[in-house]
């Protein structure tokens, strides 16, 4: 069952490029290998050739946003940006552009996407590195062989054999009953940390729409505190999303407001060093709330924290549940 | 889970015949093999080796590593040799193996993603560029994923986060040194 220390892997067909989650299929001597990116780690499943009773790919949409479409996406943006005053013709070019990738997507998406599965005698697992047509059909040409060569081919009336087989593990009513309880963990959707980081979205909002036009240096602190309640109680959510507590749901609307975060401190830093002929770190309030495009950036700011608190505030009334 | 009523013999696409959708299935002769016979260990009779751990059932083999009689049900298989769950727990010799990894915590990838991330607020990067290379030195050497086997990711993270450090130094050699100059 098993190879040696050092088994050298090759890639298979199919990879899934998530920002947080990826997967990919590697064919290692006699099993495949199947890995599951957490970004920080790594999880694996072997599949012994010997082992496997059937591949299944079934047609169906796969709408994946991967990391290579960001990339595609903001290639174009950083294009249209460049593009912009250089010719009057190229805003309709780079617009052109963007519904062609767009349709292009969809299309693939919707007409050319699939789920495949892997069924063992005491198992059935999705391939999520398998959701296109063309890579399904260049990993079935590649494993296929490999598995014929190790079992042999199938002979006789196989298709009315299997009229009287299932593949995968047997479903049994008993089931559910040997389930032990530490497999069961109740994934609640909100926390008091959640609350605190909904909470301080709304504050943050509802204190970049109130001060817009009378920025002082203690609005400014305040501005500072809650974005330290902001990343501290995201950490906790990272943290409590990781112990199995917290649902996934919450823990992207961190990353989203982190995200945004940062975009919005560095343009308001080139804002300032634009008006002031530097970059100071805490520049003056009263200067820079007299700009138009800082008062912009404000409000596209606080509109975006009350979206993302809205978002938590539904993440945090979903009902909760329990999952195996 | 038994596999939905498709026309399999139809070829190489079958159509569900509850959702119409055009699926691809490939069969192998695992499907038609006998079930596994149950790995119930059988009762040991007066004078026969005892499991280990199950005095009461027959011992059928002994671990490779440290020799334990172990019944059917114990035994663990790996290859050519039997390991009890002792062993195997323990991680002991070839149970070391690679091959019975099911995790791995990817190192280089933090210590890459540390100094890169905490640009999106530069101030971070004063403790972010140090942390990534105290990580880098401390897990150089610590297994890598199983299907990457190099380390470009800690020598990206290393130059990156010297970089920082160098610009943060410049930095405040810069200010302390305009400080002392005075504005004359």
């Amino acid at each position: 069952m098993n190879s040696p220390t050092s088994e050298r892997y090759r890639k298979l067909p199919g990879q899934r490029r998530g920002f947080l989650h990826g997967g990919s299929l590697w064919m290692g001597s006699d099993h495949i290998l199947a890995v599951k990116s957490l970004r920080f780690r790594e999880e694996y499943k072997r599949f012994y050739l010997r082992d496997i009773q059937s591949i299944i790919v079934a047609n169906r949409p796969r709408f994946h946003l991967s990391t290579r479409a960001c990339g595609i996406a903001v290639l174009w943006l950083a294009v249209a940006i460049a593009a912009r005053n250089r010719a009057p013709w190229a805003p309709a070019v780079m617009f052109l552009a963007a519904a062609g990738l767009a349709v292009s997507w969809l299309y693939v998406s919707y007409f050319h996407s699939c789920s495949c599965r892997i069924y063992t005698a005491v198992s059935r697992d999705d391939l999520p590195s398998i959701y296109r047509t063309w890579t399904a059909r260049k990993f079935l040409s590649e494993v296929e062989p490999r598995i014929r060569q190790v079992q042999g081919v199938l002979q006789g009336n196989w298709v009315e054999a299997l009229e009287e087989r299932a593949a995968g593990p047997a479903i049994s009513p008993a089931s559910p009953a040997i389930i032990r309880p530490a497999q069961v963990t109740a994934t609640r959707s909100r926390t008091p940390a959640s609350d605190i980081f909904v909470g301080s979205l709304f504050a943050d909002a509802a204190l970049n729409f109130l001060t817009l036009h009378f920025t002082t240096r203690t609005f400014e602190w305040i501005s500072y505190a809650l974005a330290f309640v902001e990343i501290g109680s995201a950490v906790v959510i990272f943290l409590q999303h990781r112990r199995g507590i917290l649902r996934a749901g919450m823990q992207r609307l961190a990353i989203a407001t982190l995200i945004l975060m940062g975009i919005v401190y560095y343009i308001r830093q080139i804002i300032a060093g634009v008006a002031m002929g530097n970059r100071p770190v805490l520049p003056d309030p009263s200067v820079l709330a007299a700009l138009p495009n800082y008062l912009v950036l404000r409000q596209v700011y606080a509109g975006v924290c009350l979206i993302l608190g809205l978002v938590g505030a539904a993440l945090a009334l979903m009902p909760e549940s329990d999952t195996v | 889970m038994p596999l939905p009523t498709w026309e399999l013999a139809a070829g190489d696409v079958a159509v569900c015949t509850s959702c119409g959708s055009a699926n691809r299935v490939r069969v192998f002769p695992a499907m038609l093999a006998p079930p596994p016979a149950s790995a119930r260990a059988e009762v040991a009779l007066d004078g026969e080796a005892a499991c280990y751990d199950h005095p009461s059932k027959r011992a059928v083999a002994a671990c490779h590593q440290c020799g334990r009689f172990v019944c059917q049900l114990c035994s663990v298989e790996s290859g050519s040799e039997i390991w009890c769950p002792s062993c195997v727990a323990a991680g002991a010799g070839r149970a070391k193996s690679a091959n019975l990894d099911t995790a791995r915590t990817l190192y280089d990838s933090t210590a890459l993603i540390l100094p890169l991330a905490s640009l999106l607020l530069y101030p971070f990067t004063l403790i972010a560029a140090p942390a990534s290379l105290v990580l880098a030195a401390m897990t150089w050497s610590r297994p890598l994923s199983l299907v990457r086997r190099n380390r470009w990711r800690f020598v990206a993270a290393i130059l990156i986060s010297l970089t920082e450090i160098c610009l943060w130094t410049l930095g405040i050699v810069y200010l302390v040194s305009g400080r002392f100059r005075g504005p004359g």
